[in-house]
């Protein structure tokens, strides 16, 4: 009798232990996100005012960063438009000042600070634009693995690019740790950045 | 209407072909059009919608335009070199009898090039959209949002 009490008794404990455990994993919600080794490193390029300026100051943040154009019609505007709805979100929980949305452009020739910062603030103040020499944003896009490629004439008033669409993930340290296909679901983005906060 | 009657009268051919307009415009309905409102620092924007076709008969979609915009191009997204993907501009659109073509983001698209002014949220514009062999353009109010 005693010896099936015991056994009823660790069974109960073993059940219960694994309920705990699922309703922990169940809060948390989601797995560590991964560092990505091969990605990422500081940018130093010129921001939407005009100044110098490197990523490192960033430290201590989480950012979201994406490569584009202003002329894009289509992703770029979705993508920075959903991260401004997630930024918000964040704002109103008290948690964006810790987060920083970053846009670099790889279209340094109409992209200028002063356009930057118009076009960047239509979605949100606080965002960050960065621009530079062409040599400058092909190596800012070579340590992040983004491709652009100028469609049309070199001297064509009107261009456009062939380009990747990420949006990067960045932990405050600095290190790259999701990437988001365009378009990403701010839900997911929101949860995501939250568990590096 | 009899074809000998056209074969007599360049007025019988101008009624077919107005009546094959009417039967096309009848046919043709645009569905959840919008427009993506950008920053007003912005020369271009894109716009989305469902084209239905309730006829029995397929409708080929050739082009549109706006007064919002000096030009408008239908556009899809192909894949390119290194993992990039781009535009390509598409001339014309076939939408199958009784079928639907869907426009949007990251995928077929309106495209429109150098706005005449700005795109305020709340605000709509027309588009008219032409089709192949129907003279008269079939036209809608899109309606211009902060959209993702």
């Amino acid at each position: 009798m005693f010896q099936r009490l015991a056994v009823l008794a660790t069974a109960v404990i073993l059940v219960l232990a694994g309920v705990l455990l699922y309703l922990q994993l169940e809060n948390n919600g989601r797995e560590e996100l991964p560092v990505n080794e091969r990605l990422g490193g500081e940018l130093v390029l010129t921001d939407h005012r005009g100044e110098t300026f490197s990523t490192a100051e960033l430290h201590g943040n989480v950012v979201l960063m994406f490569f584009g154009f202003t002329n894009c019609p289509d992703y770029c505007p979705a993508t920075m438009a959903r991260l401004a709805q997630a930024y918000q979100e964040l704002e109103q929980a008290g948690e964006a000042d810790r987060v920083d949305v970053v846009f670099v452009s790889f279209d340094p020739e109409r992209d200028t600070p002063e356009h930057l910062r118009e076009y960047l603030g239509w979605f949100h103040d606080d965002f960050i634009g960065l621009t530079g020499p062409v040599e400058e944003v092909e190596q800012a896009a070579r340590q992040y693995g983004a491709v652009f490629m100028r469609q049309g004439a070199d001297d064509a008033e009107e261009y456009d690019f062939a380009h990747s669409d990420y949006v990067y993930l960045i932990d405050d340290q600095g290190r790259v740790r999701k990437l988001f296909q365009a378009n990403p679901e701010p839900e997911e983005v929101i949860a995501d950045v939250r568990s590096l906060l | 209407m009899s074809v000998r009657c056209c074969n007599r009268s360049s007025f019988c051919t101008a009624l077919m072909l107005w009546l094959l307009s009417g039967a096309a415009m009848a046919q043709v309905e645009i569905d959840e059009g919008w427009l993506r409102a950008v920053p007003p620092v912005s020369s271009s924007t894109a716009g989305y919608m469902t084209l239905h076709n309730r006829g029995e008969q397929a409708v080929v979609l050739t082009g549109f335009e706006t007064d919002i915009a000096e030009a408008g191009e239908i556009h899809t997204w192909v894949d390119g070199d290194e993992g990039t993907r781009r535009m390509q501009r598409l001339t014309e659109v076939e939408i199958p009898a009784g079928g639907k073509v869907e426009f949007r983001s990251g995928g077929r698209h309106l495209m429109l090039f150098r706005l005449t002014g700005e795109l305020e949220p709340g605000d709509t514009h027309e588009l008219c959209f032409g089709f192949r062999d129907v003279e008269s353009p079939v036209c809608a109010d899109f309606a211009v949002r902060r959209g993702q």
